[in-house]
């Protein structure tokens, strides 16, 4: 791919959805996040985020753990190294496009 | 895609990353816990007990670091976020190694009190980034800067000095952080 491509062409299709963008937004932060913060900040159900963050996980961009704190399961999901740089890159591309369509209309 | 959709979406991610640093923003305790040592120490030298010092950090340091480890730990199971530690531990390694080197080598001299509190400033600088806490930063940049006013002046009771102000400005801006996180909650 040209680096001078349109950067709409350069999105990707993995993390270019909101909710997948802001799991690894706040992965991007923090080493790891529960399950339930997730959800939680996100504003989804259980089932949504489990499906999201199994595409995630299934494109290797995110690691899922599961432990046990006083007998009751607690999952995490932490960012891959590839994970951590897609986001980058996908943020990156997001803040061109705005920049273009802003030096297109002036 | 619509530029509109775009800062939208980037608006909202901005804002989930900036709610998960906040939410990781609490470092109170790790200050007020090594303030408070520091403290004790610049006593215990002004009370006339120097060899008492080293016993002191020898058994405070460990705890301490084993304390903040458990607090942490349980944080991050109520809050839900944990931030990597390895730059964490890799950055109050080098601290402890610094600082008891140069207090080592520079026994006697400005170096055995102003090397440990530049290696602490520097240290509490990463800290600062790594909590993005420009306060904590500030203090940093104090510590260094105390450190080699300390260097150059060369005051009578430079160690108890150090380490008074040390303890008294982590002590400051720990229970500040603290303030922070009790608001936001």
């Amino acid at each position: 791919m040209s680096a001078d491509s349109h950067p709409a062409s350069r999105l990707d299709e993995t993390v270019h959805q909101r909710v997948r963008l802001g799991i690894l937004g706040i992965l991007s932060e923090a080493g790891r996040a529960s399950f339930t913060y997730l959800r939680d900040a996100l504003g989804v159900t259980d089932g949504n985020l489990s499906a999201h963050v199994q595409v995630l996980a299934d494109a290797g961009l995110v690691q899922v753990d599961k432990e046990f704190v006083d007998r009751r399961p607690r999952t995490w999901v932490r960012a891959t190294r590839s994970g951590r740089e897609t986001f980058k890159s996908e943020m990156a591309t997001l803040t061109e496009l705005v920049t273009r369509y802003g030096a297109k209309k002036a | 895609m619509e530029r509109a959709n775009a800062e939208q979406l980037i608006g909202e991610v901005e804002n989930q990353r900036g709610r998960a640093r906040k939410a990781l923003g609490g470092y109170w305790f790790p200050l007020v816990l090594f303030g408070s040592l520091a403290l004790v120490a610049a006593l215990t030298l002004e009370l006339g007990a120097p060899e008492r010092i080293l016993a002191l950090w020898i058994v405070a340091a460990p705890v301490g670091i084993v304390a903040t480890s458990i607090y942490y730990g349980r944080r991050a199971h109520r809050t839900g976020l944990s931030a990597p530690p390895v730059p964490f531990i890799l950055t109050s390694l080098g601290i402890a190694v610094g600082a008891s080197l140069l207090g080592w080598l520079g026994h006697d001299s400005p170096i055995g009190y102003a090397g440990p509190m530049l290696v602490i400033g520097a240290g509490y600088l990463v800290f600062a980034w790594l909590q993005r806490s420009r306060l904590a930063g500030a203090f940093a940049v104090a510590l260094v800067v105390a450190a080699v006013g300390l260097y150059v002046i060369h005051p009578p009771h430079g160690l108890s000095l150090s380490m008074a102000f040390l303890g008294l400005g982590s002590l400051l801006v720990g229970a500040w952080n603290l303030r922070q996180v009790a608001s936001a909650a």
